[in-house]
């Protein structure tokens, strides 16, 4: 093809594509008018565009399986250890498995002997193995098959004996024995038993089916392959790193979080024994798939939820995923009655547990093995079980990294869909858009009426009007009124913000507002088909715009009409339709699903109304029915996010992001962004946001958020002023205000920062945040005494929520540990640990231990108890039980580090590591920190001064690595430096000041002293030494003993 | 990763040279990003279990992290560094798959080795051979296409950083994007074509 054509054949495609569909064929008809060939051509790939679908848009690449060499056949006869293979009793995906027996006569024994097949990288798997074997050949349980022995063969293959079990998969068994309900469950609880155990010694199975599960010919189920995943996993996954996406599992029986790739832990155990008991009780698999693919098995797992083992009963037997006959009867086929009885019997408890169970978060699940097995006791017995009270009221926990970092969750969490806009517009002679003839200005804001329902379903209109908002809010040409702007404009109008907005309310709205435009429509329905008419109304006239129809033939095509006539109107008003086709199609933005759709806006009404736990149930629901409904996974993490379980609405937020092409654009953009921001990776946050808003510059929720990036860099200036536009732009959100006076607070400009606290406090009197601040305002200005009254009236104002009274006391406990009051830091320290245990919060709890064991180490000189409460704590709350983003390694390996137990950081920064991903990246500054103290401790003091300046500079806490600092250059014998150091710890704003300064303050204001006098400084000296006293004027009467105050 | 450290240090360096005049450093970084990647995917190609997903990029963004000190460079040179991985991504994955197939002669029942995985929407399986015979087709029609199309499918860019990487503007990246792609389908769906 000449190069002429090509360019010809380029242009006319993006040509075609720019125009509306009508106008095509005339297009072509005029391009192509004596070049037939060439039409073909526009045409093949225009329809190749349309059919691509998927087409290379993910970077993937699936490799099939290469099967199971044939070499394998001639294992039989061959000695294997001390073995002799016999005959191959069955093959998996990490090899095979062969009977064997004892070779040398010495007695009789047979094993099974596992032989992994080539590619398992040799070496790695016998070094785990031995590692391991210690604790796997102790396995010593009635229901456990021993792990006998392992080695290589002589070319290479790694192998496993086992003991020899004879008998039937636990599920066969069942099935061939008839066994009743009450029989599987015992059955079931046996094998529970024997997981528990294996638990109770720190050995995961991670690969629990019923494979794995043989029942002898008397009954009694053995488990196998214990510990044999693990070692394989293991040493895999130190030769790979973090290769995403590898499997060695049976997808059918492997929790979400091991299909991620994401470690095996009690809860996957816990999960794995779900499915069983599901299969158990139904026949049938949780999951349906119409292909036996494995990744269609594992995005199943993944994403869908399995259906109550009381339903799947009653289903056709084409319709599931059919394995097993169903209990009591024995017939395969879905009797009716049978498995009506059968339903019966499952629903309630037994449902609730197989559910539960089967959680896809780990941390909904049960807890432990003995959870599992209580509850089944406990429905045996007919007694009430526990899981089903827990599920309506979630656990929720803090993340809890706001103490060292620049987060403020109220803040964070404005991620709302604000909607403005970047023209690009075209106007066309023929057909004038609003725009181009100015009845309508570039940008200006409109408001959309509640729909009129003529078709008298109820929440059918508020889905209608939820989802013509969500698509016109992404128009750049025009901006939609949020619905929160709504709520507070009505109230000002002495309504309630509840009230349905109907046509004339809205244009009184409007015309308030000084909005320019209303967009009314209703809805009416003849025999199953349905009519949108949308208008768009000017506010002052009254006079119609715009009007567009759409019809669907029944309510499957509802969206789709509603796409359809706001994308006309769009057009209409004078967005270009290419920029209208760019963004994702209303079902693809939200959901295809009518019933889903409902949840959906019913969710956000119930949002805007301040119920957020209702609301969290209702974006589950919506998501139950559409599991790629990102909005919905959207709107769940901001949910989450306004309660305070970042944790949850992290994962909702990655949940949305998996489904990204189903996002609004301004949606995906600001997702992004603030996933990069949740990441501590401000840099690229920084970016998005910057780009989002040059498209869309009077998104709010995009300046509030780069201006916490740009805060958690120290870029304070920049931060403010992004503050500021957002507050001029949208003056009603406290949040604003917040970050601009910690803002102002950072940058020291105190009187600043009291004027915009003040007017907080005159705007938004009951707004508890307010307390928040004014505790930083005192902490940051180190005004103790007003620090402590503020938190004192905060534990006032709590009540009974044991959640919000965790910030207050530890800020008690920190001021009290600061001036040295040290019996009434352990109390405060006592609280602390009761209420954040009693919120389930356990990593502030584990922060409270870290900082009551510096309490002993610093102002007592106590190494011993200090090790015993860290250690108690931990070894009562390990780590690796906490939430990814709660794990608080750095922490405590800088704890061990001042303990004087520098071998214990080793494993702790290689936990860390691993902990780290991409996503959880930890703030920048913390790893180097523990690292600059290590060297410290081996005393490499320049190495540590160098690192420790590094961490400082990448910290987002301005003053935390300081005091470390400072010693470093000490230990170097720089004094001088080492003196300019502390003068920065004391001077330099931060917000939660508190924190440092209960371990750091007094220590840093005695080496000031000591160091200024040693260079003849003697009013510095003073002067520190004064302020000292003042501090510790009330200390306890020990801590004058143990320290030189003069 | 200390014996990566030489690397390390290596790769750092060229990457953040804007001039970009050391030849030999890059004569000396290539080998060194090309070992680590062949490393990594090998790694991963021989463990042969059934329905794995690779993501090539994933495998680039392991090589950028061990190769590439990220304290001192920028997106901009992390967009460099993983136009260049890409484009080995590419060679090393195609290699893979001609040598698997080139087993399967004469073997047995060994399936297909490697195939493109369609967002989950059922649409079928596309072999990375015929990808990779279309985009050379389309390479020798117009070179910049078919490099924007490794870019961001081996590499995983984004329209900017391929737009930075290209120097030319995002707008153009998304046109020769839209463009390439429906080529490529009709291409390797209609398996004729000039």
């Amino acid at each position: 093809m000449s190069n002429a054509r090509w360019q010809r054949l380029q242009q006319l495609f993006h040509q075609t594509l720019e125009s509306a569909p009508e106008q095509r064929t005339a297009l072509l008809d005029r391009e192509c008018a004596h070049d037939a060939e060439l039409r073909a051509d526009v045409e093949r790939l225009l329809s190749a565009n349309d059919r691509a679908g998927g087409f290379i848009s993910e970077p993937v690449i699936i490799t099939h399986d290469i099967a199971f060499a044939a070499e394998d056949a001639s294992q039989l006869g061959r000695r294997v250890g001390a073995y002799r293979l016999i005959r191959e009793l069955g093959r998996g995906g990490m090899g095979a498995v062969y009977l064997a027996e004892r070779d040398d006569g010495a007695f009789e024994q047979r094993v099974a002997i596992k032989l992994i097949k080539r590619g398992m990288d040799t070496d790695q798997v016998l070094s785990r193995f031995r590692a391991e074997r210690q604790i796997l050949a102790s396995l010593d349980h009635p229901n456990i098959a021993r792990l006998m022995d392992g080695g290589t063969t002589p070319d290479g293959l790694p192998y496993f004996a086992m003991e020899y079990i004879e008998g039937q998969a636990i599920d066969t068994f069942a099935e061939s024995s008839r066994l009743s309900v009450e029989d599987r469950l015992r059955l079931f609880l046996q094998v529970c038993d024997a997981v528990a155990y294996a638990h109770a010694r720190g050995v995961i199975h991670r690969d629990i089916k019923p494979l794995n599960t043989l029942v002898t010919a008397a009954g009694v189920p053995k488990l196998l392959d214990f510990g044999i995943a693990k070692v394989l996993h293991d040493a895999t996954e130190e030769s790979t790193a973090t290769i995403t996406g590898l499997r060695l599992l049976t997808p059918d029986y492997a929790s979400p979080e091991q299909i991620e790739g994401r470690r095996a832990t009690v809860a996957s155990d816990v999960y794995a024994l779900g499915v069983v008991l599901y299969e158990l009780l139904t026949g049938r698999s949780p999951y349906r798939v119409s292909s036996r693919s494995p990744q269609e098995i594992a995005e199943a797992v993944r994403t869908t939820e399995p259906d109550r083992p009381s339903t799947v009963v009653t289903q056709p037997a084409e319709r599931v995923k059919v394995r097993r006959s169903i209990p009591t009867t024995g017939s395969r086929a879905s009797d009716d009655a049978s498995a009506r009885q059968l339903s019966r019997r499952l629903r309630g408890d037994l449902d609730t547990i197989v559910l539960t169970a089967l959680r896809k978060e780990p941390t909904r699940r049960y807890a432990t093995v003995a959870d599992l097995t209580t509850d089944i006791r406990r429905h045996l017995e007919s007694r009430p079980i526990v899981a089903r009270r827990e599920e309506a009221a979630y656990r929720v926990g803090k993340l809890v990294h706001r103490h060292r970092t620049a987060l403020l969750t109220s803040a964070a969490a404005v991620i709302a869909a604000v909607a403005t806009g970047v023209a690009i517009v075209r106007s066309r002679p023929n057909d004038p858009t609003l725009i181009s003839t100015r009845s309508l200005g570039l940008r200006d804001r409109i408001v959309v009426a509640d729909f009129v329902d003529l078709s008298d379903d109820a929440g059918l209109a508020a889905s209608i009007t939820e989802a013509l908002r969500t698509d016109l809010s992404q128009s750049p040409v025009v901006r939609v009124m949020t619905p929160r702007q709504v709520r507070s404009s009505l109230t000002t109008m002495q309504q309630s913000p509840d009230i349905a907005l109907n046509d004339s309310l809205a244009r009184e709205l409007a015309l308030r507002e000084g909005v320019k435009a209303i967009v009314s429509g209703n809805l009416s329905r003849l025999a199953s088909s349905y009519t949108i008419s949308v208008q768009l109304v000017a506010a002052q006239s009254g006079e119609a715009l715009a009007a567009v129809r759409e019809t669907a033939t029944d309510s499957t095509g509802l969206i789709a009409a509603v796409d359809r006539a706001s994308r006309a109107l769009r057009q209409r008003i004078g967005e270009s339709l290419r920029d209208v086709q760019k963004m994702p199609s209303l079902d693809q933005a939200t959901t295809a699903s009518l019933p889903a759709l409902r949840m959906y806006s019913e969710a956000q009404r119930l949002v805007r109304a301040g119920n957020r736990s209702a609301a969290v149930e209702k974006f589950e629901q919506a998501i139950a029915l559409d599991t790629g409904f990102a909005s919905a996974q959207l709107g769940l993490s901001m949910a989450y996010g306004s309660i305070g379980d970042a944790g949850r609405a992290y994962d909702a937020a990655e949940r949305a992001l998996a489904h990204a092409e189903r996002l609004p654009f301004v949606e995906r953009s600001m997702l992004v962004a603030s996933r990069a921001y949740g990441a501590f990776d401000y840099e690229t946050s920084i970016r998005a946001y910057t780009n989002l808003l040059a498209r869309y510059p009077d998104n709010v929720a995009a300046l509030n958020n780069l201006a916490l990036a740009y805060r958690g860099t120290r870029r304070f200036a920049l931060a403010e002023s992004a503050f500021v536009r957002a507050i001029q732009i949208d003056s009603g959100v406290a949040n604003f205000l917040f970050g601009l006076h910690s803002t102002q607070i950072l940058q020291g400009k105190f009187r600043e920062a009291s004027a915009t606290l003040e007017t907080v406090k005159r705007r938004w009197p009951d707004n508890p945040v307010y307390l928040t601040e004014l505790l930083q305002d005192a902490a940051a200005q180190q005004d103790w005494s007003r620090a402590e009254r503020t938190a004192r009236l905060q534990i006032d104002r709590v009540g009974t929520d044991t959640l919000q009274l965790v910030d207050p006391y530890e800020a008690l406990a920190q001021i009290a540990m600061a001036r040295g009051r040290l019996r009434e830091a352990e109390r405060l320290w006592g609280t602390q640990a009761k209420v954040a245990r009693a919120s389930g919060v356990m990593s502030r709890y584990l922060f409270g231990v870290l900082q009551r064991g510096f309490l002993e180490l610093r102002y007592r000189g106590d190494t011993t108890h200090a090790l015993a409460l860290v250690d108690s704590a931990l070894g009562a709350t390990p780590l690796d039980s906490l939430l990814r983003g709660d794990r608080r390694y750095d922490e405590v390996a800088r704890f061990y580090l001042a303990a004087g137990r520098p071998e214990r950081v080793g494993p702790l920064l290689v936990a860390a590591e691993k902990n780290d991903s991409a996503l959880h990246r930890t703030i920048q500054g913390e790893r180097l920190w523990t690292r600059g103290l290590l060297a410290l401790s081996e005393g490499r003091a320049t190495a540590a001064v160098d690192t420790l300046q590094m961490a400082n500079d990448g910290h987002s806490c301005t003053i935390c690595v300081l005091a470390d600092l400072g010693r470093a250059y000490e230990r170097a014998g720089r004094l001088r430096e080492a003196l300019s150091v502390y003068e920065r710890y004391l001077t330099t704003p931060w917000l939660w000041r508190y924190e440092p300064d209960a371990v750091e303050l007094g220590w840093t204001l005695q080496r000031l002293g000591d160091l200024a006098e040693q260079r003849g400084d003697t009013t510095r000296a003073a002067a520190a030494r004064a302020q000292l006293r003042q501090l510790w004027k009330d200390a306890d009467p020990e801590l004058s003993r143990s320290w030189r105050v003069q | 990763m200390t014996d990566n450290g030489a690397a390390q240090g290596e790769v750092t360096r060229w990457l953040i040279d804007s001039a970009k005049s050391d030849k030999e450093g890059l004569d000396r970084m290539l080998p060194v990003v090309y070992a680590e990647l062949h490393r990594l995917a090998s790694q991963y190609l021989t463990r042969e279990s059934a329905g794995h997903t690779l993501q090539p990029t994933a495998l680039v963004n392991e090589a950028y992290l061990r190769l590439v000190d990220q304290r001192r460079v920028d997106w901009r040179n992390r967009a460099q560094f993983v136009a260049l991985a890409a484009n080995m991504m590419r060679r090393i994955l195609v290699n893979h798959a001609r040598d698997r197939v080139a087993l399967k002669r004469g073997g047995d029942a060994e399936k297909v080795s490697l195939s493109l995985l369609e967002s989950p929407s059922g649409q079928p399986d596309v072999d990375l051979i015929a990808l990779e015979d279309a985009l050379a087709q389309l390479a020798a029609l117009d070179e910049r296409k078919s490099r924007v199309v490794e870019l961001k499918f081996f590499g995983g860019l984004t329209t900017e950083e391929i737009a930075e990487v290209l120097q030319i503007s995002g707008a153009t990246v998304e046109r020769e994007w839209a463009f390439a792609r429906a080529w490529l389908f009709d291409t390797i769906e209609g398996k004729g074509a000039r």
